[in-house]
């Protein structure tokens, strides 16, 4: 971090980022260069916006505070920051600015019709703010257990929520207008598309190998017109099947030579949809075997640190990639080197780490609330019973938990069954302790969180998923001595 | 009208601690003083069972028995209050009470050992109901407000009842009676339907 | 002789009247106002019953520990 020329943090909280940065480290590695930003953002409760929760609904969040001192809302920062940059004018051209404490900032509800304007395929249109406004006013009409609405009217718009389902869950296809109730489950053949209901899309190609990839004859959501399988919907198919006439003449303009998801009108998606109860990304077949994929099945392979070299010699890692998302990426030459350096013998524990009630995250904004603090005051590592007794450990001793990447890390142990005799746990909530010292003076002052632990990440690997680049955070190995 | 009790169903609690975090935002209570804690048996084994615990205030409460100032007090709804100006913090409650719902602050005018805190049933105190006074005492008065104690409303699995002794009974017998004891509380046919019910 | 055991029975009698149950009324504060009497801050008090009326604060408890505690009465069998 001190070799950075420039580093922002754009936080409600100055996090551990922050401290580290301020932290001293070698001075021949300070860049004098350097510059470090910490900008405070606004928290939810002093905006208002859309929210996506992770069953694929939305909601609608009011502001309760004007923006607290000097902190402002991420959009007004973006906002700033291409005025800075001169290109303000193209960013924000589709927003109207509403003043927040003297200066302007997009208006959420304009951010998210443009989001309605134009992202078709995850179906992120049919959610307007209104819509969702008035889901949030009158939750009372969804049922508890199915969060369908069976009637009911806002008693200010007089928007009718029959069908809608609560937050309109992505994909809610089609302009607000057309009134797509969201989707509760996806592909579920036995609803209309109009009631939530889909079928498996066609977004691998219409066949391969000589065999079909679209459904068989059947095989299709209630009462779509289409009984069988067809293609993703472009103007060529709506043309073919003798519907584009059923769009107006506007529609007709904007849909020519397009395909479903470059359509700025909607309109072959509602002819598609509420005409004909058809699908627009296509019905086909699921499949098992993905053929793009580096493992088409699901191959078990053992990961780049662990303690069974026997393991990787049989289920050996990918091969390096030259260029994984434009950046070369390494597996089998750091397994191969680990096998060759007898990296288990020195950390002969495998280190994985999970979630806590109290905390979330990276915990800045969590330990920073003192009933939550008080609830966990330590970061810890779960050992077990013998690995425990293997090293003179009892609960509740403080212990360096020694990383392969040279990391110590100081914890408290908790023996417990919990984990087996070859695993050790942490939490990966904490921050702020660096490798057994306290950075309390390296945070802004009156800002550090109330409880500061070690970070589980500074003992984690290098290592990355071969599809998506995650990194591998839950397996590791490292070792434990006592304090 | 029945006194006010807390029932607390330690099937469904799953000691996330909720009630804790309520009861301490709500009448911001600080470090050290515990009005609500969860207590788990067995952690981390099969068979963990978790209960929260506050002042069940007791129909013969301890604490008001012995309490050398008499600084106990039981509202007509039964729920057990006290005076924090007529409290000497010398203990005995904390000792009386098979809770252990007495809680002291580390800081306080008698220097090592404070004023009593305890749970409320989210009734205030002596103080004029809804004052400032009242809340910097004895935290918010939610009875007064038309409300139920902030711990039972926020229990994400409604493990924690609280309220007027006959309907929170009323609500557990139904459950009981919809789910079963043993084990017929979990299952598959619990969280699906039953197995008369089940299909495929 | 019966003076003594008069006088013993009226001892024991005195003596054991501290074993009955104390009144555990209200006592000390007579200035805590009962909860019914409300708060007086409209803006956070519970809709639906009428300050000062008991019964009709008994109910509003009532229909608020069914509608949050008793999830068997909202969702469908």
């Amino acid at each position: 971090m001190d070799k950075l020329d420039l580093l922002v943090v754009v936080d409600p909280y100055p996090s551990a980022t922050a401290a580290m940065a301020a932290m001293p480290g070698k001075p021949e590695d300070l860049n004098p260069n350097r510059a470090v930003y910490l900008l405070p953002a606004a928290t939810q409760f002093e905006t208002s916006g859309s929210c996506t929760a992770s069953n694929r609904s939305l909601q609608w969040r009011e502001k309760v505070i004007d923006p607290l001192w000097e902190s402002r809302s991420d959009h007004m920062i973006m906002y700033q920051l291409a005025q800075k940059l001169g290109f303000d004018k193209e960013l924000c051209k589709n927003y109207k600015m509403q003043k927040v404490k003297g200066l302007d900032e997009p208006v959420p509800e304009d951010i998210l019709r443009e989001i309605n304007k134009c992202v078709w395929t995850i179906g992120y249109t049919g959610q307007s703010p209104e819509r969702l406004k008035a889901h949030m006013k009158n939750m009372h009409v969804f049922d508890v257990k199915t969060l369908k609405a069976k009637g009911g009217k806002d008693k200010e718009t007089g928007y009718d929520f029959t069908g809608d389902y609560f937050g309109l869950p992505w994909p809610c296809y089609g302009t607000p207008e057309m009134k797509h109730p969201g989707t509760s489950n996806l592909y579920d053949t036995s609803k209309h598309v109009m009631d939530g209901g889909g079928n498996f899309r066609a977004n691998f190609g219409v066949e391969r190998e000589g065999k079909n990839l679209l459904a068989e004859d059947g095989s299709h959501s209630l009462g779509a017109d289409i009984t069988t399988g067809y293609p993703e919907l472009d103007h060529i198919l709506l043309k073919k099947l003798g519907w584009w006439d059923e769009l107006t003449d506007d529609e007709k303009k904007a849909a020519e030579g397009k395909n479903w998801k470059t359509d700025s009108s909607g309109g072959m998606i509602r002819v598609f949809m509420k005409n004909h109860g058809c699908h627009p990304f296509g019905n086909a077949k699921a499949r098992a075997v993905v053929w793009n994929f580096p493992d088409p099945i699901p191959q078990h392979r053992e990961p780049l640190y662990g303690t069974r070299p026997d393991l990787m010699a049989k289920y050996p890692t990918h091969d390096d990639k030259k260029a994984f998302w434009r950046l070369p990426t390494l597996y089998k030459t750091v397994q191969d080197k680990n096998i060759a350096d007898k990296v288990h013998e020195k950390f002969p524990l495998i280190l994985t780490s999970g979630r806590l009630v109290e905390y979330e995250g990276g915990g800045e904004e969590t330990r920073s609330n003192p009933w939550l603090a008080e609830l966990q005051q330590e970061a810890y590592v779960e050992i077990h019973p013998k690995t425990a007794a293997d090293r003179g450990i009892r609960n509740g001793d403080r212990v360096w938990l020694l990383g392969a990447t040279g990391a110590r890390l100081n914890v408290q142990a908790l023996v417990t069954e919990r984990v087996d005799t070859g695993t050790v746990w942490m939490p990966f909530h904490f921050s702020g302790r660096w490798q057994g010292a306290d950075m309390l003076a390296y945070y802004p002052k009156g800002a550090a969180p109330v409880v500061r632990g070690e970070a589980v990440n500074t003992a984690t690997t290098y290592g990355y998923d071969s599809v998506t680049m995650m990194q591998e955070t839950k397996t590791t190995v490292c070792n434990i001595e006592k304090a | 009208m029945a006194r006010m009790k807390f029932i607390c169903d330690a099937e469904r609690c799953i000691e996330c601690n909720g009630c804790v975090t309520a009861c301490k935002n709500e009448h911001e209570v600080p470090w050290g003083v515990n009005r609500r804690r969860v207590v788990t048996l067995n952690d981390g084994v099969p068979g963990e069972k978790s209960i929260s615990v506050a002042c069940m205030h007791c129909s013969d409460a301890p604490c008001m028995a012995v309490c050398p100032v008499n600084c106990f007090y039981k509202t007509e709804e039964g729920v057990v209050l006290h005076d924090k100006d007529v409290c000497i913090g010398c203990g005995y409650c904390s000792y009386a009470c098979p809770f252990g719902a007495p809680q002291f602050p580390s800081q306080g005018t008698f220097g090592v050992r404070g004023k009593m805190d305890k749970c409320t049933f989210c009734a205030g105190g002596p103080e004029e109901n809804g004052s400032q006074a009242e809340f910097d005492k004895y935290g918010r008065n939610r009875l007064a407000e038309g409300k139920l104690p902030a711990c039972a409303e926020m229990c994400s699995t409604k493990a924690l009842l609280a309220g007027d002794g006959d309907v929170v009974s009323d609500i557990f017998r139904q459950r009981v009676v919809q789910r079963g004891k043993g084990a017929e509380v979990w299952g598959w046919g619990t969280a699906y339907g039953s197995a008369a019910k089940q299909g495929a | 002789m019966r003076k003594i055991l008069i006088l013993s029975a009226v001892t024991a009698v005195m003596a054991l009247g501290a074993c009955s149950e104390k009144p555990q009324e209200l006592v000390s504060p007579g200035n805590d106002k009962p909860v019914q009497s409300g708060t007086g801050v409209a803006v956070f008090t519970q809709p639906g019953w009428t300050v000062g009326d008991k019964a009709s604060w008994a109910n509003q408890l009532k229909a608020r520990a069914n509608y949050g505690m008793n999830d068997h009465q909202r969702a469908p069998k």
